[in-house]
């Protein structure tokens, strides 16, 4: 199918059958809002997308690297209506139906974007893809944060994503990669994300890099120089890198 | 007084000393001239010199060369950037002599002074950004580098509206100052105008010369809210805003 942007109205009927979810409804997703002219507009450069299964994030966002290849610009990432479009096409995927017949969409801004702070990143489809090809951190930068099925954002992406000096730091993720992705498992080792202060996990490794980025130009290191500098409360994550 | 307190050791550019310049190329490219002096500070003249553009996802990094023989990059285009908005500039004096790169001189959140050869007020406070905000018209971003002001671009002349609407003046301005102060008197516990020349610091000396007010010595959680309370008070008597609001419903 070709992809469209839907309209102003189109978003309105979108958001309204979220409403409705959240109220309990186990009415199909308006997937007739797609084609239909008065919802949804063409969009240029009439790109297809096909109805795949994902596996996770990471996935999803490569296939969007190469589906939209070629027509990117600066307005690309920010665009409501091709995103919302978008999540209304990959709504099984983006939002599952549960065994007992209901679906949980959680909040708007998670199928209908809003560009920028504070929950751009938190689109479940526009995040992916800001993480893999406008910050351009590929397949081995973006694997520990993506690599949740569709409907889950990972705590990795919601804490790394949402700083720009840590996602536009391709040492930091490198780093961080190192530390806790499991790649025999193809996801990040268990302990990485214990208790919030607990020595050498998630929340540690950014409120240190914080501080080292004070004093250091972290930009200019690769992530192994920048686990050299990590204290010794990282060292069990570092042996297992 | 609550202050931040630099432990790093290293040196301040002042701000005075670097200049940013937006143009744009024969082909509607964006760039930036920068001027910068470096003299004062008795750095290493083998120290490198590095000048960072930033915006949200948007990040690029120049290299200038180093303190004693500075070399300004051919390509200062500003690629990585949405056109759409203006970046903020970061300059670092960094030693590469050691293992790692440590930071000798640094300065942060330059706002360009000119953009397409007019002046930019670089100077500015609280910056306007023009986002689809959905049914908000208009939104506080304290999370970023420096105050956002955030108007829906889909209400018909928001940008009117918002610099000259006495009822928007009168019932969003004085919203915004107490969200402002609150952020740093309250969660950032910062009570020290003089402290630094970053953006906390620049409001509450603002509102520290408000009629009325005084530098906000109050160390108590109560005692804080109360003077930024009064902050807004005075910031509403300051601009007659309650008669402001008044005559636009006469008109």
């Amino acid at each position: 199918m070709k992809i469209r942007k839907l309209t102003d109205a189109g978003i309105e009927r979108f958001r309204a059958y979220l409403a409705e979810l959240r109220q309990g409804s186990k009415a199909p997703p308006p997937a007739g809002l797609l084609a239909d002219a008065q919802f949804s507009s063409p969009f240029k450069g009439d790109p297809e997308v096909e109805p795949r299964l994902f596996t996770n994030r990471l996935e999803l966002a490569q296939y969007l690297d190469r589906t939209l290849d070629g027509i990117f610009n600066g307005s690309l990432p920010d665009d409501v209506h091709l995103w919302s479009w978008l999540s209304l096409y990959f709504f099984d995927q983006v939002c599952p139906l549960e065994e007992n017949g209901l679906r949980k969409p959680g909040r708007d801004y998670r199928h209908i974007l809003e560009p920028g702070y504070p929950y751009g990143h938190n689109h479940l489809l526009a995040g992916p893809y800001l993480v893999y090809s406008v910050y351009g951190l590929g397949e081995n930068l973006s694997r520990l944060l993506l690599w949740t099925p569709l409907h889950l954002e990972s705590k990795f992406h919601h804490q790394l994503a949402a700083r720009q000096t840590l996602i536009t730091n391709k040492g930091v993720l490198e780093a961080a990669d190192k530390m806790y992705f499991n790649e025999s498992e193809g996801k990040p080792k268990k302990g990485a994300l214990m208790e919030k202060n607990s020595p050498g996990t998630l929340q540690r490794f950014i409120d240190v890099i914080q501080q080292l980025d004070l004093n250091y130009d972290l930009y200019s290191m690769s992530g192994e120089e920048l686990l050299a500098l990590l204290p010794t409360e990282f060292d069990k994550w570092k042996d297992r890198a | 007084m609550i202050r931040k307190f630099n432990y790093t050791g290293r040196k301040k550019i002042r701000r005075s000393d670097v200049r940013i310049d937006l143009l744009r190329d024969d082909e509607d490219r964006r760039y930036f001239n920068i001027h910068l002096r470096l003299e004062d500070l008795e750095l290493p003249q083998t120290a490198q010199v590095y000048v960072e553009a930033y915006h949200r996802s948007g990040y690029q990094r120049y290299t200038f060369g180093t303190v004693g023989e500075l070399r300004i990059p051919a390509d200062r285009t500003l690629g990585s950037i949405s056109a759409a908005v203006t970046p903020l500039f970061r300059v670092k004096v960094v030693d590469k002599t050691g293992t790692h790169g440590r930071i000798l001189a640094a300065v942060d959140k330059i706002r360009p002074a000119s953009k397409d050869n007019q002046p930019a007020d670089s100077r500015s406070l609280l910056f306007v950004e023009y986002d689809d905000l959905g049914n908000t018209v208009w939104q506080l971003d304290l999370e970023g580098d420096w105050p956002v002001l955030r108007l829906n671009r889909t209400v018909d002349e928001i940008s009117l509206i918002a610099s000259s609407d006495n009822r928007f003046l009168s019932l969003v301005y004085p919203e915004v100052l107490r969200q402002i102060l609150t952020r740093i008197l309250i969660e950032d516990e910062h009570t020290d105008p003089d402290c630094d020349d970053d953006w906390p610091s620049l409001w509450l000396k603002l509102a520290a010369t408000l009629p009325g007010m005084s530098v906000p010595f109050q160390t108590s959680r109560a005692g804080r809210r109360a003077w930024i309370e009064n902050a807004v008070e005075a910031f509403g008597a300051n601009f007659k805003l309650l008669d402001k609001f008044h005559r636009a419903f006469q008109q």
